[in-house]
């Protein structure tokens, strides 16, 4: 498992539909047709994924800027 | 070395796969298919790492392929995943290779690592035979302007060799070959690059820039193409016999 992008502190949300904890694994992330897998949190019931402020504002943005030609 | 040290590098090599580069196997197909190789060519893949692309080429098409890297590591790997293949390590500068006997050379994502990339055009041109090809898979800048001189100083691995597109023909051009092709296939580059960040590759670290900033947006940035070339035979060249 690539825990870069998971931080202990990410696991003890839970998921408000289904009342699970979030558990550790390889997430699909689309984007401009690139496709890529990464270690995320999601809920193993609905599937939903928990994408932190600090992922989103470090390494997605990154990969953004990456993949947008602007 | 310092320069083979991120293709050695098993976490690397967990996200590129074992052809250690943009696009994996994708543009080796598109220039054999262009190059229409088959059965009887003679095939030298330059910098052949871990032999993905000699067992592909030798398994799809049937060809004769010798591979040579500089990386005892990677060697390793490939002898051991690839036991049938003639691999031996050597400098793509240095051909340990007569002249004349090869149907095509196989240089992907290589030639902006090389000290010297036109010496090693030349000695590409070489081991040719009459008309055959070269096949050059690489990063490359996509600006020509005046402003390159400041993006490119300071780079780091693949990157500090990289040229623009212009000088790349030229250079090919100089040693004695037909351009055939030229195509840009970025979006490659960018898939990998995006997936390497994932996984926790500083692309910061390994190529000194940083693609982020405004220094480097649009077409400020580092691309990746596919030419394909063929050997000019001059009326007095000596391979011809």
């Amino acid at each position: 498992m690539n825990s870069e992008n998971v931080q202990p502190d990410d696991l003890k949300w839970r998921c408000q539909r289904c009342q699970c904890e979030l558990v550790v694994g390889p997430v699909t992330v689309t984007y401009m047709a690139n496709r890529f897998t990464t270690d995320l949190p999601y809920c193993p019931s609905c599937k939903t994924v928990l994408i932190t402020e600090r992922v989103a504002t470090g390494k997605m943005a990154e990969v953004e800027q990456i993949l947008e030609d602007k | 070395m310092e320069i083979l040290e991120p293709y050695e590098s098993l976490s690397v090599r967990a996200v590129t796969g074992q052809t250690i580069r943009p696009g994996e196997l994708a543009l080796t197909r598109r220039a054999a298919d262009c190059c229409g190789l088959g059965a009887g060519d003679r095939i030298l893949d330059v910098g052949c790492g871990t032999g993905a692309t000699a067992d592909f080429l030798t398994s799809r098409y049937g060809v004769t392929v010798l591979g040579l890297d500089l990386s005892s590591v990677l060697l390793a790997d490939a002898r051991q995943q690839h036991p049938a293949l003639k691999l031996i390590r050597g400098d793509g500068m240095r051909l340990p290779v007569k002249t004349a006997r090869i149907s095509a050379v196989y240089c992907e994502c290589v030639c902006s690592l090389l000290p010297d990339a036109v010496s090693a055009m030349k000695e590409f041109h070489r081991v040719l035979e009459p008309d055959g090809h070269l096949i050059i898979a690489d990063l490359y800048w996509r600006i020509t302007d005046e402003t390159m001189s400041g993006l490119s100083a300071g780079t780091g691995g693949c990157l500090a060799g990289a040229v623009d597109r212009h000088t790349m023909l030229q250079r090919i051009e100089s040693a004695g070959f037909e351009i055939c092709l030229w195509e840009d296939h970025s979006n490659a580059l960018k898939q990998l690059a995006a997936q390497l960040v994932w996984s926790g590759v500083s692309l910061r670290a390994w190529w000194r820039i940083d693609c982020t900033s405004d220094a480097c947006r649009g077409d400020r940035r580092p691309g990746y193409c596919l030419a394909i070339a063929r050997k000019r035979v001059a009326e007095n060249d000596p391979t011809t016999g």
